[in-house]
């Protein structure tokens, strides 16, 4: 709703709808992060910039590379006002995922429903949106809590999100399934099985790969109850599996975790369960991470703790992590510290077996760096992050063949003027996407394939 | 929703400041637009002072601690020159102000994130700092300040109010 408002209230022509290619960001360490990129080969990117075809439903103008090649070109982004039909440029906080087929899904919020759209072209144009909760519903969405989407072994959708409740913090977990390709959904559930008006928010969301479909979020009904020593959440869970008919009784997986951060779920390729990554209170109010395995019949690998920068802080960072399953057994993790023994973005391996996380390295220390995301792709780990210089918010691209040994010299993929969501990564194939959700620009899918220069990192 | 957007921020501020003033505590004040000049402009009002500058939002925990903590410490420490800013969006700036009135301090100096934008916002209050909450400057009189994140204890409050005197 707020990037929806603001596009509605202002877009005065202060566009600049650049797109930079890795590719053409192989260079020194010392230019990582400038702009010297044409448009010309933004757009090139597998055509996944800015295509007109994206936006037909609002006849805009063709996007050209002369249109968008300057600072000051008016925007051809749809005009999103209150009364624009539903779209993914003109909701807020989507997310995307490709199904196996190929298909693009996008999981939006605009007004008070949850929409789903889907693109057969990796994101270039999509298919009227489906509304996904029938009677409307105030929805608490916003960067680090948003509608989240994954899919069933027998093409089912799923779709969450956090319905909020009147009270500071209290909000239902919302869960609804469509069974015939997301042309309509079924009513949604609510998932918290506690009946108390308290906090259930910050829910992730993810199908393993025997089907069974998981639900884990930020719980307060301990805290409610009066019994959680730190006053902060529970990491809670449920599971299906019956393709989302029905949902196994909450099952808590720990207590004393952050309040207010996202969670990070991730699924290997051919096993059961599903790992969890999120920012956990340990004692001395340290505000680092931990890592669980969540299964169909409990919670499979109990919480460790995964991170050690020792950030010691009474404070919300809104700021959760990012995990992605290798092929071997581990976990790829990227998280931000505000402090401790380690500041800004970093990244690690974490070996549930073993318990230990290696290759731990500061990807950006740089003020302003923030919300990293990361996805495994065929042996290669590619990460991002935003970056905010004072003028222009890039999202900034790293890629490492070697587990994490090597890394590619930090390149721009796109950068906006305006307000910007988290970037996030969305694999399909081998191929490997940024998603992102901008106030000028709207959604913006753009390939990110491409191989880079070494580099050895800013120094920790 | 109903955020006012006043086409004069600093005449606005002034009325909206002498208006916080006359009203009793426990009616809503309204927030003020807090944009990227306005720092400075709040730095220039209490120049030559010791303040504070308190970052808080409505989706933040523990800095519902820290305006309890700051409500009750300025009804015995009337002297603390204290400016709130919520980063909230202007949609919900009629919540923060009811937040603020719970914790006694609807009579403060308060302004609620103009822009949406909290990015750019945040880089002009200070480019160092991550966007963690609640996030407090020390100001001294010379005008240096000091940023200090996470909750604030009252033995702060109280040391640097009698190193400010």
């Amino acid at each position: 709703m707020r990037l929806a408002c603001m596009r509605g209230r202002r877009r005065t022509g202060h566009v600049d709808t650049r797109l930079e290619r890795l590719a053409s960001a192989l260079r020194p360490i010392g230019m990582a992060g400038r702009l010297a990129i044409t448009i010309g080969a933004g757009l090139a990117v597998g055509g996944t910039a800015f295509g007109d075809d994206r936006v037909e439903a609002y006849a805009a103008p063709p996007v050209t590379a002369d249109s968008i090649s300057g600072d000051t070109q008016p925007s051809t982004r749809p005009r999103c006002g209150p009364d624009m039909p539903p779209s993914v440029h003109c909701g807020t906080t989507p997310t995307a995922a490709f199904d196996r087929s190929g298909r693009l899904w996008v999981a939006f919020a605009q007004r008070d429903h949850v929409y789903v759209a889907s693109s057969d072209d990796a994101g270039r144009s999509f298919g009227p949106a489906a509304r996904v909760n029938a009677a409307p519903e105030t929805l608490d969405v916003n960067g680090e809590n948003r509608p989240k989407i994954a899919f069933g072994t027998r093409g089912e959708i799923y779709v969450s999100w956090t319905r909020k409740l009147p009270g500071g913090y209290n909000g239902d977990i919302r869960f609804s399934r469509s069974l015939d390709r997301g042309e309509r959904f079924e009513p949604p559930l609510t998932i918290n099985d506690d009946g108390l008006p308290t906090g259930h928010r910050f829910e992730s969301l993810e199908a393993d790969a025997a089907g069974n479909v998981y639900l884990v979020w930020l719980d307060k009904r301990d805290t409610h109850a009066g019994f959680a020593a730190s006053g902060g959440a529970s990491v809670y869970y449920t599971v299906s599996t019956d393709g989302g008919a029905t949902f196994a009784p909450n099952r808590r997986v720990a207590a004393g975790s952050c309040e207010c951060c996202r969670i990070a779920i991730a699924r290997s390729a051919d096993s059961v369960g599903a790992a969890i990554f999120w920012r956990h209170v340990f004692p001395g109010s340290i505000r680092d991470h931990a890592f669980a395995v969540i299964g169909p019949d409990g919670v499979l690998a109990p919480a460790r703790r995964a991170t050690y920068d020792d950030w010691r802080i009474d404070a919300c960072p809104h700021h959760g992590p990012a995990m992605s399953a290798a092929d071997d057994g581990s976990y790829e993790l990227a998280w931000f510290s505000g402090g401790g023994s380690r500041k800004g973005i970093s990244y690690g391996r974490y070996d549930p077996g073993s318990g230990a996380v290696t290759r731990v390295r500061t990807m950006s220390a740089s003020p302003g760096a923030s919300h990293p995301h990361l996805a495994f792709v065929a042996g290669r780990s590619f990460l991002v992050w935003k970056a905010f210089d004072g003028a222009r918010t890039r999202v900034l691209l790293t890629v490492t063949n070697d587990r994490g040994l090597e890394w590619s010299t930090p390149a721009s993929v796109a950068s906006t003027l305006g307000a910007s969501d988290h970037p996030f990564l969305a694999a399909r194939g081998e191929e490997v996407f940024l998603v992102w959700h901008t106030e000028d620009e709207g959604l913006v899918v753009v390939g990110v394939g491409e191989s880079a220069t070494p580099w050895t990192g800013e120094t920790n | 929703m109903k955020a006012r957007r006043p086409a004069a921020p600093v005449l606005a501020s002034t009325a909206a400041l002498a208006l916080a003033w006359i009203l009793p505590s426990t009616a809503l004040a309204e927030q003020m637009p807090f944009d990227v000049g306005d720092l400075a402009k709040i730095e220039r009002r209490h120049g030559g002072e010791p303040f504070l500058v308190v970052l808080w939002s409505l989706d933040c925990p523990p800095c519902r601690g820290e305006l309890a903590l700051l409500g009750d410490f300025r009804l015995r420490h009337p002297e603390l020159e204290l400016v709130l800013i919520s980063t909230d969006p202007p949609e919900t700036a009629a919540a923060a102000a009811e937040v603020l009135a719970g914790h006694g301090l609807a009579n403060a100096e308060s302004y609620g994130f103009a822009a949406q934008n909290a990015e750019r916002l945040r880089h002009a209050i200070d480019p160092e700092w991550f966007g963690e909450l609640p996030r407090t400057y020390f100001y001294a009189a010379d005008g240096t300040r000091h940023g200090v994140s996470g909750a604030l204890s009252e033995e702060m409050l109280r040391e640097w109010l009698e190193a400010g005197r």
